[in-house]
């Protein structure tokens, strides 16, 4: 049968156990190291407990207003336009449209701002420790003072940062995404570090924090690999020139390039899903007394993974079969750097279009749950897209069986070599 | 075959496509990572996590040609000895490796980032490093697919297992490590692919 002679292709292929290595390999590096000690509970009275985003607009605008005008005085802006760190310097025409933003909501006309020489960037500063040492402690910027006016409503300094994120070219501290975490940090008290830890037990039912870690050190590996398993298999035929005889069968295209696909992800995806039980199996021994999800972590992923090998399984077949397998591991190697690379938040922060979903923590349960919408659409998206392009793999074979497309491949692509 | 005429040659045909990958590598680099007025720590980002990769595109592929058992076979039979055209073809990629790298780091000197010489060696060493494994995955297995998948499990090793992989860390002048260790992925570099070529020498591929 043609599925368990692709299935056999890919798992005697050095790329099959190059990918067994990488999975394994993380699998024991990385979650395993997690999975040593069992979650410890937060202990009373300590000083600090760390802090959480809650949009509080008090502390919000205040600190906002702050970096926006420490910004101005510093002559650039932080940002993240696709995820990597930019330090963004405004023309003219844009620094005065920064200018009017800042006065509207501090009162202070752009002449002030531009005049004000005693600005002081923050950073840090050596202050004496009691014993006769000094110790770093952070300092704060010394800027001209800001007083958001009364009238000034929270909708539209909102609005107005929005304003502001668009003049530096999105991704800046001001833009939705990270104005509450970047402006708005309360003290975690006791009882929400207790409520957390509790959520694991009672919400996740422990396996349920492990199988969004298992998930998110897999997801770094599972992007991207299966490209290389696809190229090779769908360059197969014409390494061995067999591309011409088989393209004469009379098996159908749509029977062809699907049972590849699935042979693909079905070859692929079980290794992983095989750890995601013995990751199970590690956690229940870890938490002998708590009853846990036995099947949590298979299950997340099923819908974590799946749709990533599916991705970039169809991702190399498409590029492959059009190009080269360079052509394929390049583009998908261009979307998997831009992507881990662009995971400034490791938890919670999925958006529509992550292809890498990260969530690098067995905590912050909720801010997992609060984009749990978008993750779902994201995860739906990538196993619809991974289909249309095997829709498309499928009739570009079927172009190439009638000769159409070799042409074309040969005078504009380029010949493969590989 | 004459030195010039074998280099002649494969510049022409199993060059071009992987120096335009990897230059534009190096055109990408400021799209997605700043590269104005930064100091010493913040300029090794760039150059440290994704530059080296112009190592992958250009040391990898250097068996690509021959990769067909068939066309091996007629290389065999030719005077020229093959492995001396693949040291040919992997003089010319280093010296690609070098040449674009320098033009970056010039290019971010020019971009008053507080760049140094030692900028230049560490980009060189993490890209030779991080090509050698690919060229070497590559060469003895006869596959340049399994070549370009372990540079990117050795890459996405080095952003799980960070400064535990000792000197073996890739970005470690992003995290203040040791410098010499730059020096040592250098020596071990060129230690690795001339025990490659000798297996290959030894196994007549």
């Amino acid at each position: 049968m043609l599925f368990f002679k692709e299935c056999k292709k890919i798992l005697f292929s050095l790329t099959f156990l190059i990918y067994i290595v990488a999975v394994v390999g993380f699998y024991m590096t990385q979650f395993s190291h997690d999975a040593e000690e069992e979650i410890s509970q937060p202990r009373q009275g300590l000083e600090d407990y760390g802090t959480i985003a809650k949009e509080v607009p008090e502390i919000l605008m205040p600190g906002a207003a702050n970096g926006l005008v420490s910004e101005y005085l510093n002559g650039y802006y932080v940002a993240y336009p696709i995820g990597f760190y930019k330090e963004v310097k405004l023309s003219e025409k844009k620094t005065a449209k920064m200018a009017e933003i800042i006065t509207e909501i501090t009162g202070i006309s752009k002449e002030e701002l531009d005049g004000f020489s005693d600005f002081d960037e923050s950073g840090m500063t050596m202050m004496p420790d009691g014993n006769g040492g000094y110790i770093p402690v952070p300092k704060e910027p010394t800027l001209p003072e800001i007083n958001i006016p009364d009238t000034m409503t929270y909708e539209r300094f909102r609005e107005l940062m929005r304003k502001a994120d668009k003049i530096i070219g999105g991704g800046s501290q001001y833009s939705d995404n990270n104005i509450v975490d970047n402006f708005s940090r309360v003290p975690k008290t006791y009882e929400d570090a207790l409520a957390e830890y509790n959520d694991i037990f009672e919400k996740d039912k422990v396996t349920g924090a492990y199988a969004r870690l298992f998930c998110d050190y897999m997801g770094i590996i599972v992007s991207i690999l299966p490209v290389f398993a696809a190229a090779a298999l769908t360059n197969a035929d014409r390494k061995s020139r067999m591309e011409q005889l088989i393209y004469a069968r009379k098996i159908s295209s749509v029977k062809l390039v699907l049972t590849r696909f699935s042979a693909l992800v079905i070859t692929l995806a079980v290794p992983v899903i095989l750890l995601a039980f013995i990751a199970s199996f590690r956690v229940a021994k870890l938490y002998p007394e708590n009853s846990t999800d036995f099947f949590a972590i298979p299950q997340m992923s099923v819908g974590w993974l799946v749709p990533n090998i599916m991705f970039s399984a169809a991702l190399g077949m498409a590029f492959t079969e059009i190009s080269s397998q360079l052509i394929a591991v390049f583009v998908q190697g261009v979307l998997w750097f831009g992507s881990i690379m662009s995971d400034t938040e490791l938890t919670g922060d999925i958006g529509r279009s992550t292809l890498v979903c990260r969530h690098n923590s067995l905590y912050d349960r909720n801010a997992f749950m609060e984009n749990f919408n978008e993750f779902l659409f994201n995860r739906i998206f990538y196993t619809v897209l991974a289909l249309v392009i095997t829709a498309f793999t499928i009739w570009i074979y079927s172009e190439k069986r009638k000769g159409g497309l070799n042409v074309i491949r040969k005078n504009i692509i380029g010949k493969s070599k590989t | 075959m004459s030195f010039a005429k074998i280099l002649s040659v494969n510049l022409k045909h199993n060059f071009r496509v992987h120096f335009i990958l990897a230059v534009l590598i190096a055109v990408l680099t400021p799209v997605v990572f700043s590269i104005s007025s930064l100091d010493t720590r913040a300029a090794a980002q760039p150059i440290e996590m994704l530059l080296p990769f112009i190592g992958t595109v250009l040391l990898t592929p250097i068996f690509l040609p021959e990769q067909n058992q068939e066309i091996r076979d007629v290389i065999r039979s030719k005077k020229t000895d093959y492995l001396i055209v693949c040291l040919i073809r992997i003089i010319y990629s280093v010296a690609a490796v070098i040449f674009i790298t320098g033009i970056f780091v010039l290019f971010m000197k020019y971009n008053e980032c507080e760049v140094t010489y030692r900028h230049f060696v560490g980009s060189f060493a993490s890209s030779l490093f991080l090509g050698t494994i690919g060229f070497s995955v590559a060469g003895l297995s006869n596959s340049v697919s399994a070549g370009y998948m372990a540079t990117i499990v050795y890459y996405s090793a080095n952003i799980g297992l960070k400064d535990k992989l000792g000197i073996f860390y890739l970005f470690s002048m992003c995290g203040g490590g040791e410098f010499s260790d730059k020096y040592l992925l250098i020596l071990l570099s060129v230690i690795i692919i001339s025990i490659v070529f000798f297996l290959l020498k030894k196994l007549d591929k």
